[in-house]
């Protein structure tokens, strides 16, 4: 179990992290969404005390990284960006040198490191130099490396990075099958990757934790109930009668053309029999739309800009009051 | 520490700089040794010691420019950081792997003495005495080139500034002679690194006035030093650069006295060298 507690970086003037919290329970894949400098990479080099930080704690199994470094590393496996290979050596050196650094005994390394050199797929490059390798070989010794002595918690920054697609699936079923025995802790910036493997999302911008929840709950809170309907008609009679409808939010007009109105429909409750009963067969198309998590990441990491400038847009205007209010439920249960 | 012990030794042996230092190493002994011993018929090695210390100062860059700079340039720090291994023995593990490369050259010397008895009368406790000196000053420069290693992330610097260091670490005792002797020049050059000081100071706190405070306190008390005892800046010039020369303690041994406070120099220098070389690998984690 890992438990952060209010982590603050300070570069000289520019703050990269900004007082993270968070609790990372074990048995589960733990996703870390953030753009480019939000501050991933700094906040998984201090838990893996790469890194010291300004101020704040991070606990591993209850020891404290910079307290008791010995006992807490020992429960970490860390691939960082760049895989941190030996050029000179051959993966398995290598692979043996790690497991020797983490006191895996003799007798286990051996058949260890063949096991995981199976799972990584890099046995039928074992003893080729390291700096021979391309780079999603390197990548795969690098991730092998994290797993040697199958430490409790894996520590994966980008761990996609330079895999070619075939690659990709295969690694994401590894991790997959990391979470029977180990906790994961990933970081990425590409959604797809994140949503299709996480248990549990906590997206960060700019050093500071925005959004933490299961992808599901993420994309659901978001879109509330959110309803896309194509009809024909006139546009106001079509509104008119909608308003008619209880628990109806807001409706934005997205487009009128040949009598054709498509409009999004947001509302407390699932109103789609309502719909049907008023317009029946003039519905041409009826879709929920729930945002994908890519739109989730945009919103809460455009957040600063957004909140300061009130949004002239015209068919954003309910997603933004959603989410900002949303953004201070999360941040209030941050300070709890 | 084994681990990492192991692993740099075999990379000094899995690329071309161990073969090369020792190489070089021998070679230079090599020459001397048959040149003295040979052609002079001389059968103290301190000879041949003394005439390759140039060897040993010119190739220790080759095994300590990457010892930490090259894990800084390739990212492979983060591993090492994240492993469950303190600093402290991070860097010792390192130092003994380079030891053990010189101790290979060393070894090799160490027959020197068994094959010149073959030819006469050798004066082992000598030899041995001088071959054991001349290994702690090796000890010592590495540890110099290890600390300098740690500062810089890029390897090619880091060869260069150990390079500059180690010909000003053999060359210094030269100079000594033409020093200035009088006690108002060493006056002025302390005065020069009291300024010195504040300016790195400075560069490090980014403290105005904390840096004037420290420069001014050095600059108060040199010239407290000066007025009541000016006897103290006399030959100090001579004094401090002769210290620094780590080459010149070897000297007492090859001619048969076993100096006790060379070898205490020598283990100093190792251990502030391997101390400061943790601080300076330590402090990154907090840049």
């Amino acid at each position: 179990m890992i438990e952060v507690k209010n982590l603050v970086k300070k570069y000289g003037n520019h703050t990269a992290v900004k007082g993270i919290s968070f609790k990372v329970d074990t048995g589960k894949i733990y996703g870390f969404l953030g753009p480019n400098g939000a501050g991933k990479s700094t906040t998984m080099n201090i838990m893996t005390g790469c890194l010291a930080a300004t101020d704040g704690q991070v606990l591993i199994n209850g020891h404290d990284i910079f307290q008791e470094p010995k006992a807490a590393k020992k429960c970490i496996g860390y691939l960082p960006e760049l895989p941190p290979v030996y050029m000179d050596m051959t993966p398995i050196e290598y692979l043996t040198f790690v497991g020797k650094a983490r006191g895996v005994n003799k007798a286990e390394l051996v058949s260890q490191i063949e096991e995981i050199m199976e799972m990584t797929g890099i046995d039928n490059v074992k003893n080729r130099l390291i700096k021979n390798l391309s780079k999603g070989y390197r990548q795969r010794v690098g991730l092998a490396q994290a797993l040697v002595g199958y430490p409790e918690i894996i520590i994966l920054d980008e761990p996609m990075v330079g895999l070619d697609p075939k690659q990709i699936i295969e690694i994401r079923e590894l991790i997959k099958s990391l979470k029977e025995n180990h906790t994961v802790f990933l970081s990425s910036h590409i959604l797809s990757e994140v949503s299709e493997i996480c248990d549990y999302v906590m997206i960060i911008s700019d050093g500071r934790l925005v959004a933490s929840d299961t992808p599901e709950n993420l994309s659901k809170n978001f879109s509330g109930n959110s309803l896309e309907l194509t009809v024909k008609g006139s546009e106001n009679s079509i509104v008119s009668s909608l308003r008619h409808i209880s628990g109806v939010n807001g409706i934005t007009v997205k487009s009128n053309e040949n009598g054709v109105v498509k409009a999004v429909i947001t509302s407390d409750r699932d109103i789609r029999s309502d719909v049907f009963g008023i317009f029946q067969a003039s519905i041409l198309e009826v879709s929920s739309s729930n945002m994908s998590l890519e739109d989730i990441f945009l919103k809460y990491t455009e957040v600063e800009e957004e909140v300061e400038e009130v949004d002239d847009e015209d068919d954003g205007e309910e997603y933004e009051s959603l989410f900002t209010s949303d953004v201070k439920k999360e941040k209030k249960e941050d300070e709890e | 520490m084994t681990a990492i012990y192991q692993k740099e030794l075999k990379s000094y042996f899995n690329n071309l700089f161990g073969y090369l230092y020792i190489a070089i190493v021998l070679l230079f002994m090599g020459i001397y040794a048959s040149i003295f011993h040979f052609n002079y018929m001389a059968t103290d090695v301190g000879y041949t010691l003394n005439q390759s210390a140039i060897a040993v100062v010119l190739v220790t860059p080759l095994l300590t420019m990457r010892i930490i700079a090259g894990e800084r340039q390739r990212k492979t720090d983060q591993l090492l950081y994240s492993l469950p291994i303190s600093v402290s023995a991070t860097v010792i593990g390192k130092y003994l792997a380079m030891l053990t490369v010189f101790a290979v050259p060393m070894g090799v010397v160490c027959l020197y003495p068994l094959v010149f008895s073959m030819f006469g009368t050798v004066n082992f406790a000598l030899s041995y005495g001088s071959i054991f000196a001349y290994f702690l000053m090796g000890a010592s420069l590495l540890a110099i080139g290890m600390f300098i290693s740690a500062l810089t992330e890029n390897q090619i610097v880091s060869a260069i500034i150990s390079f500059l260091a180690m010909l000003v670490v053999y060359f210094s005792s030269m100079f000594i002679s033409y020093l200035p002797a009088d006690a108002t020049t060493a006056f002025v050059v302390l005065a020069l690194f009291g300024v010195l000081l504040g300016i790195i100071v400075f560069a490090m706190v980014k403290n105005y006035l904390f840096a004037l405070i420290v420069t001014t306190i050095c600059e108060v008390g040199i010239s407290v030093l000066y007025i009541f005892k000016r006897s103290f800046f006399e030959g100090l010039l001579g004094e401090f650069v002769g210290g620094i020369s780590v080459y010149e303690r070897c000297l007492n041994f090859y001619e048969g006295m076993f100096d006790l406070t060379a070898i205490v120099y020598f283990l100093s220098v190792i251990s502030l060298f391997v101390f400061l070389t943790v601080q300076a690998v330590e402090k990154r984690r907090w840049s």
